[in-house]
């Protein structure tokens, strides 16, 4: 059996219904409610797994590829922070945000090369993006909870400051692991490319963050003003940046040509 | 637009090396006998460090925007001081303090690995020399226009092109090469070390095949940026996990 892109309509659109229906059945039935979400989840990483084993590589190239693996980490992360700790807006958010990507993904295919160039042939490539895919993920559903936390005063802000704890800690860890990386490819662990740049200031936003909350707990109006230009970066770093004009010597930009 | 870019190769090894030591004595000697002196209290405040931070990560926002190799600018490396020199002095308070063991490692690791680059950024040597099988060489390139010598000779035996199934698509770069008249092998990701500098497959003659472009690292600090990063690393975990 070979998957390929085109079979995205029909998994994604599986996996969007069990999302959404397990979103709302989560309000009347927690456990049903997980378990059919859980059954979307299983769906996607099927096709994710399939189209893997058909490519013959890890599907991380693109940002098409990339966006496939937000849409796994948000809703698995999303079903295992609801398990965890029962806030009821994790269901529904993971769902939308889930499906958001995959409608993105099946209304625009970009075009996609199975071969992979020789700078890409590293094993660092796959736990490199996969670590930010997954620090995405566990910063948004951070930065809702956050959000969430002004129009209810409950344990959220605690939730994401443990949310950010992690996501910035997976941050720091696929930063490094791509300089382990760029010294084995490029020469240098550190070139100030355009894409590094931002990734370091997303890294060092969520690090006032935090030293923030640490500190000066009262003042959370400014920590969730941090919290959300950090949130920003990342979108820069995630995509923004290849349209800077820094981006036009960045090494990280595969999708332009 | 002047942009205060200055030229570092004046604090090269051993220089360097003088100064980055006098420097973390400096911080260790202030730790110790002037930790109450107000003005050192105040910049090792947490203020001080996020104003730091803010000011840091706006000017490689700017870089990340534009591109203008802010990081050889005056106002970047007095930037980049203050951070390094306001962490250093938080990195050496929290031993005197005991501080939590996830704070005291992510603290280091980052001073570490900040103060190798900032000491060091003068000794790294990044170098093209282009080897063809005709003649033995030993110089390479720097990209304004510097000869470095290197204290071995290169020689092309052979260079080859691995590709894909459809071969058209090229899924290696592969140069054997002879240096001081032993064979080794470079190619795309998987770089050699020799007498202290390493060497990578950089580009080749895309008419002939007849050269091959490679890249030559010096990067003496670099031992330094491991021991920073693996400390930072645990320091994360350790986040990450309590």
């Amino acid at each position: 059996m070979s998957i390929e892109w085109s079979n995205l309509t029909q998994f994604g659109i599986a996996a969007m219904l069990l999302w959404l229906l397990g979103a709302l059945l989560s309000f009347r039935n927690q456990n049903l409610g997980a378990g059919v979400f859980a059954g979307g989840v299983v769906v996607f990483i099927s096709f994710v797994a399939l189209f893997w084993i058909s490519m013959g590589r890890a599907p991380l190239r693109t940002m098409g590829e990339t966006r496939l693996w937000y849409s796994l980490f948000v809703s698995l992360v999303s079903l295992l922070l609801f398990i965890r700790w029962r806030f009821s807006f994790l269901l529904p958010f993971g769902a939308i945000l889930a499906s958001v990507f995959t409608i993105i993904n099946i209304a625009r295919p970009e075009i996609h090369n199975v071969t992979l160039m020789p700078a890409l042939q590293s094993a660092w490539f796959v736990p490199h993006v996969t670590v930010y895919m997954l620090a995405y993920a566990i910063l948004a559903v951070g930065l809702v909870a956050a959000l969430f936390s002004i129009l209810q005063k409950n344990e959220l802000m605690k939730a994401a400051d443990v949310l950010t704890r992690i996501g910035a800690s997976l941050i720091l860890i696929g930063m490094i692991m791509g300089a382990v990386w760029a010294k084995q490819a490029w020469g240098d662990y550190w070139a100030w490319d355009a894409k590094e740049n931002w990734a370091v200031v997303t890294w060092l936003l969520y690090v006032t963050y935090l030293h923030l909350r640490a500190r000066y707990s009262a003042k959370r109006g400014l920590a969730i003003t941090v919290l959300t230009i950090a949130f920003i970066a990342l979108q820069i770093t995630w995509y923004g940046v290849n349209h800077l004009p820094a981006a036009q010597k960045s090494m990280h930009t595969y999708t332009m040509n | 637009m002047n942009l205060g870019i200055i030229d570092v190769s004046i604090i090269e090894s051993p220089v360097s090396i003088i100064l980055g030591i006098v420097y973390l004595v400096a911080l260790a000697v202030i730790t110790i006998f002037y930790c109450n002196n107000k003005i050192i209290k105040w910049f090792s405040s947490l203020k001080v460090a996020v104003v730091l931070t803010l000011l840091l990560l706006f000017l490689i926002a700017i870089e990340g925007v534009f591109g203008l190799h802010l990081y050889h600018s005056i106002y970047f490396i007095i930037t980049a001081f203050l951070f390094i020199t306001s962490l250093g002095l938080v990195t050496f308070n929290s031993y005197m303090r005991k501080s939590k063991v996830g704070i005291m490692l992510n603290h280091t690791g980052l001073f570490i690995v900040s103060w190798a680059m900032f000491f060091g950024a003068a000794d790294y040597v990044d170098a093209r020399m282009i080897v063809s099988k005709e003649e033995t060489n030993n110089n390479a390139y720097m990209q304004n226009g510097l000869i470095v010598p290197l204290p071995f000779n290169i020689s092309l035996s052979e260079f080859k092109i691995d590709y894909y199934d459809d071969g058209a698509t090229p899924q290696q770069f592969i140069s054997k090469l002879m240096i001081d008249g032993r064979e080794h092998s470079v190619s795309v990701n998987s770089p050699i070390t020799y007498r202290n500098y390493k060497i990578y497959q950089s580009g080749y003659d895309v008419k002939h095949q007849l050269y091959t472009v490679l890249q030559i690292v010096y990067d003496p600090w670099l031992w330094v940026v491991w021991l920073g990063l693996v400390i930072l690393v645990t320091g994360a975990l350790i986040m990450m996990f309590k």
